[in-house]
């Protein structure tokens, strides 16, 4: 060290290092910024739930459609998480005698680790973290897409061929395949350039008020 | 999916029905998260409010150069709805520097929340006032949180805002009817589901009528022809105007003059 060029006591080199890792980082951030999903860390594989639901389960392996559980998504604009109660139709049955994630959807129903109504205690909603998030001024609607792309013979050709439903199919092309996701994360950016590329492509209304409004 | 259907709606407001109730103004607060206007908020002279009602006192014309002689019986209120006129040649968009403002091809003259960054010049070059700013980040109090309407965008300090002819409820119409029916929103369906504009759902005495103008069947077709030349507006109503039609900057709202019955000679309540 003592032949390296200093400033005080402080060699030289040390700075550089720390500058090339400050412009590390504002690579990082601006990157991420701009793909708006996370590199790594600080939840790239997706925010934490307050129960561990495995999508993987229960598309792939009981083999559950998207809309059964997110009614809306095919009738309305928002597709909806559903109600407490709706779990219940399987979890009073699947109960979570073996499974401390059924255990916790019990609690939050006011129900035991076998499924039996706890008496005086009050069901609650579960605070699930948003996955997909669009801005306040966007307004985005599920019906049209999921209409317009289950009428398109490719997607349909494609489902078929992948063996799952056509609404199933449309899901992935923004929300990525959830089917085998453990835990749910934002696959696309879905930042404004990307809904206006495929507007254009699709011949949809490029028009501002669209969306904005 | 084919390209929309380039409607062009506007609306016709008959003054002669007017009562000046205000439940448009309300209707519209209520819709479109329009911020509460307190009384200090008038003071400022910066209310928002999407659609007023400008009060008149109208005087017999033999009283017009003395008003203060004229005998009170004889003086008559008069209501004009305001909203923005959605002009065809408006005098707010090409101001705007960053085209936050502009027509679409459904005849609105629309604004674009995020594109605004409030420079103000749409609102000083707006010749019916209707162009609100918002000077302050707008608050409700705790208990209306959830009174907001979810498919509007709150509009937030430093942004321009103005009458958007409600087009949540067109958007929304638009999707129900492909939707059951397969095809385009027309006047029938707007009517039947609703979709209008709240002012003109709240309107008690059927004073706002809103329509498409090139739906050659529709509500306005009575009152307004459109001109396939020149794509201009024809009135065919008598008492048809347009405020300050000589600046030239062609209004989608179409306004129909009053009954006087003392001029007219008819009945009326005098």
């Amino acid at each position: 060290m003592q032949g390296l060029p200093r400033i005080g006591k402080v060699p030289l080199v040390l700075g550089g290092l720390a500058s090339t890792a400050i412009m590390l980082f504002v690579l990082i951030y601006v990157l991420t910024a701009w793909w708006s999903t996370p590199l790594f860390g600080f939840g790239a594989s997706g925010p934490d739930q307050p129960i561990a639901f495995p999508h993987n389960v229960h598309v792939q392996d009981e083999g559950i459609a998207c809309e059964f559980c997110h009614r809306n998504v095919v009738t309305g604009e928002a597709a909806t998480v559903p109600a407490v109660e709706q779990c219940l139709i399987c979890h009073t049955t699947v109960n979570g005698e073996s499974n401390v994630e059924i255990a916790k959807l019990l609690e939050y129903a006011g129900r035991d680790k076998s499924g039996v109504v706890v008496p005086g205690a009050t069901p609650q909603p579960i605070d699930w973290e948003k996955v997909h998030r669009i801005p306040d001024h966007v307004q985005f609607a599920h019906e049209p897409h999921l209409r317009y792309f289950t009428q398109q013979q490719d997607v349909i050709d494609m489902a078929a061929a992948g063996g799952i439903s056509p609404v199933e199919q449309v899901c992935t092309i923004c929300h990525g395949d959830v089917r085998e996701m453990t835990k749910v994360k934002q696959e696309r950016s879905l930042k404004m350039g990307d809904c206006v590329d495929c507007h254009r492509d699709y011949d949809a209304p490029t028009d501002c008020t669209t969306c904005h409004y | 999916m084919a390209q929309r259907k380039p409607h062009k709606w506007g609306m016709i407001v008959d003054i002669d029905k007017c009562t000046g109730c205000q439940a448009c103004v309300v209707a519209c607060q209520a819709e479109n998260n329009v911020q509460l206007n307190t009384e200090d908020r008038f003071h400022e002279r910066r209310p928002i409010e999407w659609i007023h009602i400008q009060r008149y006192w109208e005087v017999p014309e033999e009283y017009r150069s003395r008003p203060e002689d004229a005998p009170f019986q004889d003086i008559k209120a008069r209501f004009l709805p305001v909203l923005c006129q959605h002009c065809e040649n408006a005098p707010c968009e090409p101001v705007c520097p960053v085209y936050a403002t502009y027509h679409n091809d459904q005849g609105l003259n629309v604004q674009v929340y995020n594109r605004c960054v409030g420079t103000r010049y749409c609102a000083n070059n707006c010749p019916y006032q209707v162009r609100f700013f918002n000077y302050w980040e707008p608050v409700w109090p705790d208990r209306m949180r959830n009174q907001l309407n979810p498919d509007v965008t709150v509009r937030s300090r430093g942004i321009m805002e103005k009458c958007s002819f409600c087009i949540q409820r067109l958007r929304r119409g638009e999707r129900q009817v492909e939707a059951a029916e397969g095809g385009e929103l027309n006047d029938r369906a707007l009517a039947e589901g609703n979709f209008a504009p709240a002012c003109v759902q709240a309107c008690p005495t059927g004073s706002l009528i809103f329509g498409d103008y090139t739906d050659p069947d529709g509500q306005l077709s009575q009152y307004v022809a459109v001109d396939e030349d020149t794509n201009e507006k024809v009135l065919k109503d008598d008492r048809a105007y347009q405020l300050l039609k000589n600046i030239g900057t062609e209004p989608n709202v179409i306004y129909l003059k009053k009954i006087d019955p003392r001029r007219t000679g008819e009945g009326g309540h005098g």
